[in-house]
């Protein structure tokens, strides 16, 4: 695809990868794996649109031919004033997709459910709740995304750990990024941006075992490098 | 369009299907140019190609949340930004994107921000120019601009209303249009040759005042040529092909 696009000279896809790891509290690998990311929501196209093309909501509906966002309360916003802005005015470290407090109110998240993926979901089917009740997850504060450049690629992988301490084996089979901010609004919101439905759900034991997910976005710049 | 440019676009139609992935907006430029009345005397199309580096930079930034990451230079392996008036190429590790361009903190508002400037100044948002420079992707500014005023090789440069957004339920394509006039009120006929997108915002960058930096540019490939007291009216066309979701 790649080559395509470079001999075309357009501009290139925009995929994610998703790594999964498993630790034990000290730190012991038990199980590592990477799946293609599938997995970007209608939200996430229209926050490109919104960004690049200045462009104000147009419709009232979230579904095709309407230039909406739908948070994971199911609020539509659809202000036609108002495109799209991170929160924290654009601090790497707070905000969008990186939540550096210890809950799962945005950045990457996890869930239960078994959903198939569909462009117009707008929250993960059966999100695991931070804490340390039955079927909760220790949710770790998010860092700073780390950015690589090679082979004209550039590659930013947002992470964050999390942790079984609620006495129980939890079966994580959904991932998904949220996204805390502006969008088709004037209020701050946070929208689902990618979901995705593991191949082979992740079994994360009791007894403090960690689950840490990546999910690297990469841009080829293939046509300009 | 050759037989095996189709055949290639087929393919990578069918592949992006497949992986369901949004790509980066396509453009277009619009050329409209009337008399002191209004009256069209001139109106075509013609596709942009034109992304700069900092545009594809400015997209890491917003889905990767990435902050800068360079060595004070602007090309392949850097991520940052160069300015369009200041010529300074910077970046800060701490920043990522955000397009608001009048310094007040904004909350996503269309107007005065971004692309769209509500002022009629030649500060940001759609610039045209004389030069005739090909197109290089670490380009940070048109090659000779024309300058805002009514002076000698200037235009009067219009106000910009927010872009209009449409969308084409047969093609599955969002278009959304930033439009700007260009009054020859200078006594003489000025050709306009290139046309660029200028983004002002806070770019990688802190919350301190505002920069400009070009997102596109494009040679024409039919020159607009602006007699006095007419108006070229410049349309950059952003369209997001929707047909792997819609």
């Amino acid at each position: 695809m790649n080559e395509i696009s470079s001999e075309l000279g357009l501009d290139p896809q925009y995929p994610l990868m998703v790594g999964l790891e498993v630790h034990e509290p000290s730190g012991r690998l038990i199980m590592e794996r990477h799946e293609v990311g599938h997995s970007w929501t209608r939200n996430a196209w229209n926050m490109l649109l919104a960004f690049f093309g200045d462009a104000g909501a147009s419709g009232a509906s979230f579904g095709a031919g309407h230039l909406t966002a739908r948070d994971i309360t199911g609020t539509i916003s659809s202000d036609t004033g108002y495109c799209c802005e991170p929160d924290y005015n654009g601090d790497v470290d707070r905000g969008a997709f990186c939540n550096p407090s210890t809950n799962a109110d945005y950045g990457i998240v996890v869930g239960t459910g078994s959903t198939a993926f569909s462009v117009n979901q707008y929250a993960l089917a059966a999100i695991c709740g931070h804490g340390t009740g039955s079927g909760q997850l220790n949710y770790a504060a998010m860092a700073q995304s780390t950015r690589s450049y090679a082979s004209s690629t550039w590659t930013c992988r947002h992470s964050r750990t999390m942790a079984n301490n609620s006495g129980a084996p939890i079966v994580v089979s959904e991932i998904g990024l949220y996204w805390q901010g502006f969008l088709f609004t004037n209020v701050n919101r946070v929208y689902m941006m990618a979901r995705d439905v593991l191949e082979t759900p992740v079994t994360v034991a009791a007894g403090g075992i960690i689950l840490t997910v990546n999910y690297d976005v990469s841009l080829d710049f293939g046509a300009i490098d | 369009m050759t037989e095996r440019r189709e055949k290639l676009l087929e393919e990578l139609s069918e592949i992006k299907r497949k992986l369901c992935i949004p790509v980066m907006p396509t453009l277009e430029i619009g050329i409209i140019r009337t008399d002191c009345n209004g009256n069209i005397l001139e109106e075509r199309t013609e596709p942009g190609h034109s992304w700069v580096r900092n545009a594809w930079n400015v997209r890491v930034g917003l889905h990767g949340q990435a902050g800068s990451w360079h060595s004070g230079t602007y090309e392949a392996g850097q991520l940052n930004v160069r300015d369009y008036w200041y010529d300074t190429v910077y970046g800060f590790t701490t920043q990522s994107v955000v397009r608001d361009g009048d310094g007040t903190g904004g909350y996503a508002a269309v107007l005065g921000k971004g692309c769209t400037n509500d002022d009629a100044d030649g500060d940001f948002g759609i610039f045209v120019g004389t030069g005739t420079t090909a197109w290089a992707a670490n380009q940070n500014r048109l090659a000779a601009l024309i300058g805002h005023g009514t002076g000698s090789g200037q235009l009067s440069y219009g106000a910009m209303a927010q872009p209009s957004r449409a969308y084409n339920s047969t093609l599955k394509l969002w278009r959304s249009t930033f439009s700007r006039t260009f009054t020859n009120s200078s006594g003489a006929t000025i050709t306009i040759r290139e046309t660029g997108l200028v983004c002002g915002g806070h770019l990688f960058q802190v919350h301190i005042g505002y920069r400009s930096h070009l997102f596109a540019r494009d040679f024409l490939d039919i020159p607009c040529v602006v007699d006095a007291a007419e108006t070229a009216t410049i349309e950059y066309r952003v369209i997001l092909d929707y047909s792997e979701i819609d």
